[in-house]
């Protein structure tokens, strides 16, 4: 690369670099661009390369560092992502065909032990009323997203907290247990069920905890009153 | 017992260029070649100093017509003195790490 191609593309990755860098560390990169002017020739695509470096760390740092208070518009997304597949578990086994709180079962059973020969039809039963608790973690979730994007109002109730991801666990936990009674599945297959069904939810519940913990008081708020 | 923070190597490559002329007014180029430091690892680092109060920097005007004024930097004296702690500690880990090696 000649001289003056390699000094254009130094120029170009500077000034990508003070476009990379947040604006509250403006005048580092300001001092790394001039800092590039007295620079023989030959050293200035290295500098610049490695202002793109740091401007790229300093973008990333804060991400490390955790600030997990999203903007809202994510928190809707977020919310949609870990809580809407547990959403449609929870109404297909409440309410559609044979809905725990709309059906009767006894039918349903009937046809399980007559006509699928399952000796263990009431197991199915009361999974079924299992899964329909457990799944409560799909609306109760989203409705706590969509408040957070809201309200500004994380989950504060650690006993719910903890519950909803217990029951994200069972809905994975009777899941591996029905495929090893029933006496198949792969593990691999699983990962998916499990994903969905457990560490998404999980996690968007233990992000919720987090906000809840951390989230700063608002105006009517009991913090803000001095005792 | 809170946790203390000590300074790696390259920060300490960093402070010992610094305190060579604690006085002088220090640029970026000149720091990457007295550390061999890149200037990707030499920001960030000297943005570190500057938040935790150990580097003061300002702009100087250049002598030269038509260059842009150049960011400039050296210690605070609590800068200097945190570099001095840093220098015996880092003596004392030495020295510790050499006495394990002769024993071992």
């Amino acid at each position: 690369m000649s001289g003056r191609i390699a000094s254009r593309f130094a120029d170009v990755l500077l000034r990508l670099a003070n476009r990379v860098t947040p604006p509250e560390r403006g005048e580092w990169s300001r001092a790394m661009r001039a800092e590039s002017a007295y620079l023989p020739e030959s050293a200035r695509l290295r500098w610049a390369l490695g202002c793109l470096v740091a401007a790229i760390k300093l973008r990333f740092t804060p991400m490390q560092t955790g600030s997990l208070r999203i903007n809202p518009w994510i928190m809707v997304v977020e919310s949609l992502v870990c809580f809407a597949p547990m959403l449609l578990v929870w109404w297909q086994v409440s309410f559609r065909d044979p809905g725990v709180l709309t059906h009767d079962l006894a039918p349903f059973e009937r046809y399980l032990v007559d006509v699928l020969r399952m000796p263990d039809a009431r197991t199915v039963i009361w999974m079924l009323y299992g899964y329909a608790v457990c799944s409560l973690v799909g609306p109760v979730g989203l409705f706590l997203g969509l408040r957070y994007a809201l309200l500004r109002r994380g989950l504060r109730n650690r006993v719910l907290g903890y519950g909803l991801i217990a029951a994200a666990i069972a809905m994975s936990l009777s899941g591996a247990l029905n495929n090893f009674w029933v006496g198949k599945g792969d593990l691999w297959e699983r990962i998916p069920q499990v994903m969905m069904f457990t560490i998404l939810p999980a996690a968007g519940i233990v992000h919720l905890m987090f906000l809840g913990r951390s989230s700063p008081p608002v105006a009517g708020d009991a913090r803000l009153t001095p005792a | 017992m809170a946790r203390v923070r000590r300074s790696s190597g390259q920060t300490l490559n960093l402070l010992r260029s610094l305190m060579e002329e604690p006085r002088k007014w220090h640029h970026g180029y000149e720091l990457t070649k007295a550390t061999g430091l890149l200037s990707g690892t030499l920001y960030p680092m000297l943005m570190r100093l500057s938040d935790r109060g150990f580097l003061e920097h300002k702009w100087l005007p250049s002598e030269e017509a038509g260059r842009p004024p150049r960011h400039v930097y050296r210690l605070t004296s609590q800068g200097a003195a945190h570099a001095r702690e840093e220098f015996v500690l880092a003596d004392e880990v030495g020295t510790s790490a050499a006495g394990t090696v002769s024993r071992a």
